[in-house]
């Protein structure tokens, strides 16, 4: 089992998961936050921080 | 009883002798988050320290203006603060009780060993030469002087250093007007997961289309803005019934003039006016808010800008679009621009400026495009410092921070004095950036700690060493960006 972050709704593009985001694994865009599940380490910082809660947290299970 | 003597341009005060009520080290004009910050780190360092504060509670906006979304860096006692607040279940996410915060606000200040005043408000300045060495106050107990050595002027709109003869401007440099000033309101009653979980969250996260709606089915009658500015969302406890409570920053006043109570009253007015339309709207519009209800007002108008001092340095847009780093750094910010149209609805995240006879719109990044107002030629036209657009523009603000100045807190000419928070030396969209609630907290802490070094050697403020200031901000557990950058003489 994996906790990751996904940006799932109302993300206002304002930047700063990717500025708290450790690793690099958020990039923003003209269309909003992008998180790489890939890179993402389950550290929670962006969660906390997005003052849209435009970011969701996610378990997941390897199949 | 005095005589006062009618004269042709107004009414002749006549002399008289004010009591002095007391005597301090240490006197922080206005306890927003910039002065508690400023009173904590004074006090703390041994100086006899008193705060005046012309509401019934401390943290300004941040409380009263039911601003509770405390952004920025969390370093020093802003850390500490919300530590505090998380122990009352006060904190989550970004968003803060209100209430909760000024009974935080009242411990830690108390607990530091420093005095208030509230419900007085600072009324002149008394100066030595040119070295301001009390302020005059009015209250419920008439007129009376207090005396300092040294005085921060935490009052969000320079009032202590406007009296005692310091330069500052107002507003836009094009028309002199502000940025639109907002009345916050607080619903409860809210359903946040449902709100979460709809369509209009996923798809219209700013209200866009729904404003659009309620604009032709005639439910509001003008647009009072064109979005959405934020909600802080401050989840059911048991104590709130499990429902759900969401502050909400949509109301605007334009054309503001927040230095003329005059006009400060049209605001309030204007601003419940608004607030009474806007929430009948979102109960009727929005997922979730259907059963919720207005708990209040905010009793603090948000005014977001209004005199910034000059100081020995004018932080500029330039400055926050190119992350620029100084030596004096006492505190960090990573926001870019966030101007509320002065004169029309909307936002913008974008200043306009001339470069080789050539007009330009700098933004810090991409939030650029978050604007709900653009210049001329669109989102294409807006470009980085170095002027870039399009797929070519750079999002600064996503590599680094930039710094604030001890020198943007010492105002130029007036000795025993400095200024924190929203009334820092900057230029316009310099302050519409560096505006955020930590950073002004952080601000203030950096002003107590310069106060207490400069009673400690007998020196002016503008005097202390950066060097000096610095260690102990760090030892302190202050965020000077040290961790990126090495700081000349403190940190290599
Ligand atoms: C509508 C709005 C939305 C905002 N949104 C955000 C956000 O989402 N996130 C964020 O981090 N920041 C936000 N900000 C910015 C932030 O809230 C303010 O910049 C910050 O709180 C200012 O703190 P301050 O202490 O410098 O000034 P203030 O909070 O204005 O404090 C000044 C204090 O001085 C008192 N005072 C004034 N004059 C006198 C006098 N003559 N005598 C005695 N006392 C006096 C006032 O009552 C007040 O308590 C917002 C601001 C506004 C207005
Ligand atoms: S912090 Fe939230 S709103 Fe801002 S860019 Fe990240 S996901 Fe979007
Ligand atoms: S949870 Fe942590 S590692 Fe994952 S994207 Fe967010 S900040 Fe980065």
């Amino acid at each position: 089992m994996k906790t990751v972050y996904a940006v799932t709704r109302g993300c206002t593009k304002c930047g700063w998961c990717a500025h708290e985001c450790q690793v690099g694994a958020i990039t923003v865009d003209r269309d909003g936050a992008h998180i790489d599940p890939n890179k993402c380490t389950g550290c929670g910082c962006c969660y906390d921080n997005c003052a849209s809660e435009a970011i969701e947290k996610r378990i997941i299970t390897p199949a | 009883m005095l005589e006062y003597r009618r004269e042709e341009d107004g009414i002749v005060e006549p002399q008289r002798v004010l009591p002095v009520e007391s005597e301090y080290d240490v006197i922080v004009a206005g306890g927003g988050i910039a002065g508690v910050g400023a009173a904590i780190a004074a006090a703390r360092g041994g100086a006899r320290t008193l705060v005046i504060e012309q509401t019934s509670g401390l943290g300004g906006l941040a409380t009263m203006g039911l601003v509770n979304i405390p952004l920025d860096y969390r370093s020093g006692i802003g850390e500490e603060m919300i530590r505090e607040l998380e122990a009352v279940d006060g904190h989550w996410h970004r968003n803060s009780d209100p209430e909760k915060h000024k009974l935080v606000l009242d411990r830690m200040v108390r607990g530091a060993g420093c005095d208030i005043l509230f419900v007085t408000s600072v009324v002149d300045a008394v100066m030595r030469g040119n070295a301001i060495c009390g302020v005059v106050i009015e209250s419920k107990s008439g007129r009376q002087a207090i005396l300092g050595k040294r005085v921060i002027d935490c009052s969000g709109d320079a009032d202590a250093a406007y009296y005692a003869g310091c330069e500052y401007s107002v507003g836009r440099e094009s028309d002199g007007y502000v940025q639109g000033c907002s009345l916050e309101f607080r619903l409860g009653g809210v359903d946040w997961d449902a709100y979460q979980n709809s369509e209009c969250k996923a798809n219209d996260p700013r209200w866009e289309a729904l404003i659009e709606q309620g604009l032709q089915a005639g439910d509001l009658p003008y647009p009072i803005d064109n979005h959405l500015n934020w909600m802080t969302h401050v989840p059911g406890r048991p104590e709130h019934c499990g429902m759900d409570e969401v502050s909400i920053c949509f109301a605007h006043s334009r054309h503001c003039k927040p230095l003329e109570v005059r006009d400060l009253t049209r605001m309030y007015l204007e601003g419940r006016e608004q607030c009474d339309i806007l929430w009948k709207f979102i109960r009727t519009y929005v997922p979730g808010f259907g059963k919720s209800w207005l708990i209040d007002t905010a009793p603090l108008l948000g005014v977001r800008d209004s005199r910034r001092v000059l100081g020995e340095y004018t932080l500029t847009g330039f400055d926050v679009a190119r992350r620029a780093k100084f030596d004096d750094v006492i505190t960090i910010t990573w926001r870019g621009f966030d101007v509320h149209n002065p004169t029309g609805p909307g936002n913008q995240k974008w200043f306009e400026t001339v470069i080789d006879g050539e007009t330009r719109y700098i933004t810090a990044g991409l939030d650029g495009y978050g604007s709900s107002s653009f210049p001329p030629g669109g989102p294409d036209a807006l470009s980085d410092y170095l002027g870039r657009t399009g797929e070519e523009l750079q999002d600064e603000r996503q590599k680094t921070h930039y710094d604030v100045p001890y020198r943007c807190l010492v105002p130029q000419k007036v000795e025993n004095l400095l200024v924190a928070g929203r009334c820092l030396s900057a230029d316009f969209p310099g302050q519409s950036a560096t505006r955020l609630v930590m950073c002004c907290n952080a601000m203030g802490e950096a002003a107590g700690h310069a106060m207490v070094l400069s009673l400690k050697h007998d020196i002016a403020p503008r005097k202390v060493d950066r060097i000096e200031l610095q260690r102990r901000l760090i030892d302190a557990g202050c965020n000077l960006g040290q961790s990126e950058r090495a700081i000349p003489g403190v940190t290599d």
